[in-house]
């Protein structure tokens, strides 16, 4: 915990007047905002089996922490939310690649139902 | 300032490039940042890790990218929200890396005869800044209470804060725009922008009675400074009493409409089933005819004691917590500590605003060893109340949860 703190601080740079330099050299407006770099990834613990690559498809737009946040929940529950992505949120995910995923996704994360 | 989430961009990118690189981790993991262990007899059940992002103290994080991060418990002993613990809800992982003052502007265009371009600057110097308390709170806020599991992100309480806000009316701001008479919506969108082409971006849209009340306003300020980055800096939308996907953040563009074009996030995202109470029978599937999820319901929740937490007998418990609404405004907060059979008055303080969290506290002597249900149930001015958890209604996408609140202790 102390070492996450210390890596938050660190990487936080509120930059209030320092010189802004283009490529050409000219200097514009001193900078005036924040900025921000965000933590690096966090390495969820996703199970590994049949399907682990196909899933990792689904962190082009979101982390894994969408999928363990769940927690365990029914065959139909994740074929609703996987076939959502591709339907509402044009995920690049072809229609065997989607099967892939929700086997994955039961058979890890699912209750049974 | 339209600089992408690098990482993220990274890792779209290898991810185009072929299927063959998914064999290997997509993008290097980091070491640095290490959450809670999970427990070696529960090798499937994840427990989200604490964490710390710019401009917060450690928060639960459900998710690093987009980020979401939960406020505790116990930031609700207090009325107001730190903004180094406020909840953090992103929709797209891209967000700027940077936001430069000197180009930051906000645009006004569409349906005006006059459209405008400004920057932060002139949005607090050319309009009467207008400033009050609010609380704002996420649709799915306390989802996890909800049986069977619902769609979406599992927050408990602490997808909610309550802050003092300060900005531009935002009716004064489209008056400047000479908004055309036969105006009848905006479309309202801030800087995140989603990965892949064909998702809907995160837009907004509020009609003209929305748009004329003189309490929704471009915030610049919280809690008398600037916005954290991760709460929308530099301007937000900020609607009292309305749920908060409405509160766009780091805004970016108004657009005012003729007609009511359709916008996802606001005409298939965040919605309720079309009826008095927004809810189906437990475990249907979302009717045909839904409406927007807009106001808040009464609420109440309980910051301290903490769940599951050790008192000694003969000891004296405080019981404290948050409760709001609307903004009908609350009138009583009902505290039980035999779960639910008995009911006394909890001592309120003084309103911050009809919008603003309303603190309470209850004090008691904790006589008898064992568990108990300690319980809180506000009460409004319209006499309106919260159910009691077993007889809340259920939605399919766990919205506007508000039944009174119950946390176990145990004294010995």
């Amino acid at each position: 915990m102390i070492a996450c703190l210390r890596h938050s601080v660190l990487i936080l740079l509120l930059v209030t007047f320092s010189a802004h330099t283009h490529a050409d050299g000219a200097s514009s407006a001193p900078f005036r905002g924040k900025i921000i770099e965000f933590p690096s990834s966090y390495d969820y613990p996703m199970q590994k089996g049949p399907g682990y690559e196909t899933v990792q498809k689904c962190s082009i737009c979101h982390s894994f922490g969408y999928i363990l946040n769940q927690g365990k929940v029914s065959r139909s529950y994740w074929e609703h939310e996987t076939h959502k992505m591709v339907t509402a949120y044009n995920a690049p995910i072809k229609p065997e690649e989607e099967k892939i995923i929700v086997n994955y996704l039961t058979s890890f994360y699912g209750n049974g139902k | 300032m339209t600089g992408m989430n690098r990482r993220r961009f990274l890792q779209s990118s290898i991810l185009c490039i072929g299927a063959g690189i998914l064999n290997t981790p997509a993008f290097p993991r980091s070491a640095s940042l290490t959450g809670v262990a999970l427990a070696p007899q529960e090798p499937y059940v994840f427990h989200p890790p604490m964490m710390t992002f710019p401009e917060k103290k450690a928060m639960l994080m459900h998710s690093d990218s987009p980020p979401l991060l939960e406020t505790s418990r116990s930031a609700f002993a207090e009325a107001i929200t730190p903004n180094d613990q406020f909840f953090v809800r992103w929709h797209h992982a891209v967000i700027p890396d940077s936001i430069d003052l000197n180009t930051y502007r906000i645009s006004i265009s569409g349906n005006v005869d006059n459209p405008l371009q400004f920057s932060l600057d002139e949005l607090k110097n050319r309009f009467e800044p207008v400033e009050f308390f609010a609380v704002k709170q996420c649709g799915g806020n306390s989802r996890k209470l909800y049986t069977p599991t619902t769609s979406g992100i599992q927050w408990m309480h602490g997808a909610m804060g309550c802050a003092h806000w300060k900005g531009a009316r935002l009716k004064d701001v489209l008056a400047e725009a000479k908004i055309r008479s036969n105006s009848q919506f905006i479309k309202v969108n801030g800087l995140e922008r989603p990965v892949m082409p064909g998702t809907p971006p995160f837009q907004r849209k509020l009609d003209m009675e929305e748009c004329g009340r003189d309490d929704v306003i471009i915030a610049y300020e919280m809690n008398g400074t600037d916005l954290p980055y991760l709460n929308g800096y530099p301007a937000v939308l900020v609607v009292p009493g309305y749920f908060a996907d409405n509160w766009v953040k780091m805004l970016e563009t108004i657009v005012v409409t003729e007609k009511d074009e359709p916008v996802f996030y606001t005409d298939k995202a965040y919605r309720l089933p079309n009826n008095e109470l927004g809810s189906v029978p437990v475990g249907a599937d979302m009717p045909e005819d839904t409406r927007p999820l807009k106001r808040l319901r009464i609420k109440s929740v309980i910051a301290e004691p903490e769940q599951d937490s050790h008192v000694k007998k003969g000891d004296q418990i405080t019981i404290t917590g948050v409760a709001f609404d609307s903004g009908l405004g609350i009138q009583e907060v009902l505290v039980s500590i035999d779960g639910g059979t008995n009911w006394t008055s909890a001592q309120l303080d003084k309103e911050l605003g009809k919008y603003a969290f309303r603190k309470w506290t209850y004090r008691f002597n904790a006589i008898r060893s064992g568990e108990m249900t300690l319980m809180s149930r506000a009460v409004n001015r319209l006499g309106e109340t919260q159910p009691l958890p077993e007889n809340h209604e259920w939605n399919p996408a766990g919205y506007q949860w508000n039944a009174a609140d119950r946390v176990t202790i145990h004294v010995s």
